[in-house]
């Protein structure tokens, strides 16, 4: 009898966890906030300039997000900043950070070096 | 250890880092990776299963065959000729030499005993036999004349019969 009621409770709490980390919700939007997202992105033996895998790489994402795209810059190298109004919220943060490591595209690997937001006080 | 101990090993250990980054991908949203990460967790749990049934059936099969051998065993025994051979030594001629002396001997003793029996009987007997057994026959004997008293059996018939 012990071992099942133990069983059953350390399912529970792994659930509980699990539901907390996995749960998705739509963040609260604060008007004139903004935040600039700086990343970097790798290809590996794409047929495209890195500039261009890194700017497909960036729109393909940013579909995760319900911010607007304010400006977006790919330097040499793959590497971008961009600047996105609202805000993005923890949960927004977390979907466009999974969206660029996940393997997305092929062969197109992307990281997100700084989420720097900027909110009115 | 043996090689199927090793890829039990193997397995588990791929079936517990695979599903280990599989909710470590969904926690960090990389969906893809986590596809990946929970197909390669069912092929080790399907490799696993695999060589779980397999073993299951190689133990089964092998007590089948034990099964079989003892039956074989048993079979055989039944088939074997009833060792219980009365007199079994004397069919074996080296060992007459203890048997005919066993028996002389009994022979000789018996003969003794009936020579024995004979002379005491001898001894002890009447010499007068036929005297005491015609004293002793004397009350069974019919009376003069037979039962009829000499008559004639037709005779006898058709004579009247006295009130």
């Amino acid at each position: 009898m012990l071992p099942i009621v133990l069983t059953g409770v350390l399912a529970a709490v792994v659930i509980g966890l699990l539901a907390d980390r996995l749960q998705n919700r739509t963040d609260e939007p604060v008007p004139g906030s903004r935040s600039v997202v700086t990343f970097d992105v790798d290809t590996y033996d794409a047929q495209q300039p890195i500039e261009q895998a890194a700017r497909a790489l960036w729109y393909a994402c940013n579909q995760a997000v319900p911010s607007h795209l304010e400006s977006l810059s790919i330097g040499e190298g793959g590497s971008g900043v961009a600047t996105l109004a609202p805000a993005m919220g923890p949960h927004d943060r977390k979907r466009l950070t999974g969206c660029m490591h996940d393997a997305t595209l092929d062969r197109i690997r992307g990281e997100v070096i700084s989420i720097v937001d900027d909110r009115p006080t | 250890m043996s090689g199927r101990r090793i890829a039990n090993v193997l397995l588990l250990a791929t079936m517990a880092t695979s599903a280990w980054y599989f909710f470590a991908y969904l926690v960090w949203w990389e969906w893809n990776r986590a596809v990946i990460a929970g197909v390669l967790f069912v092929a080790a749990e399907i490799g696993f299963v695999t060589l779980l049934v397999l073993s299951r059936l190689d133990r089964v099969s092998r007590q089948v065959a034990d099964a079989n051998r003892e039956a074989r065993v048993r079979a055989r025994l039944d088939a074997a000729p009833n060792a219980s051979r009365h007199f079994a030594w004397l069919r074996q001629p080296q060992q007459l030499n203890v048997f005919v002396p066993v028996l002389l001997g009994a022979g000789i003793v018996a003969s003794a005993l009936g020579w024995l029996i004979e002379r005491i009987a001898r001894l002890t007997g009447r010499t007068n036999t036929s005297a005491s057994l015609s004293a002793d026959l004397a009350d069974l004997a019919p009376q003069a004349g037979g039962f009829l008293g000499g008559g004639d059996p037709i005779d006898l018939l058709q004579r009247p019969r006295r009130r």
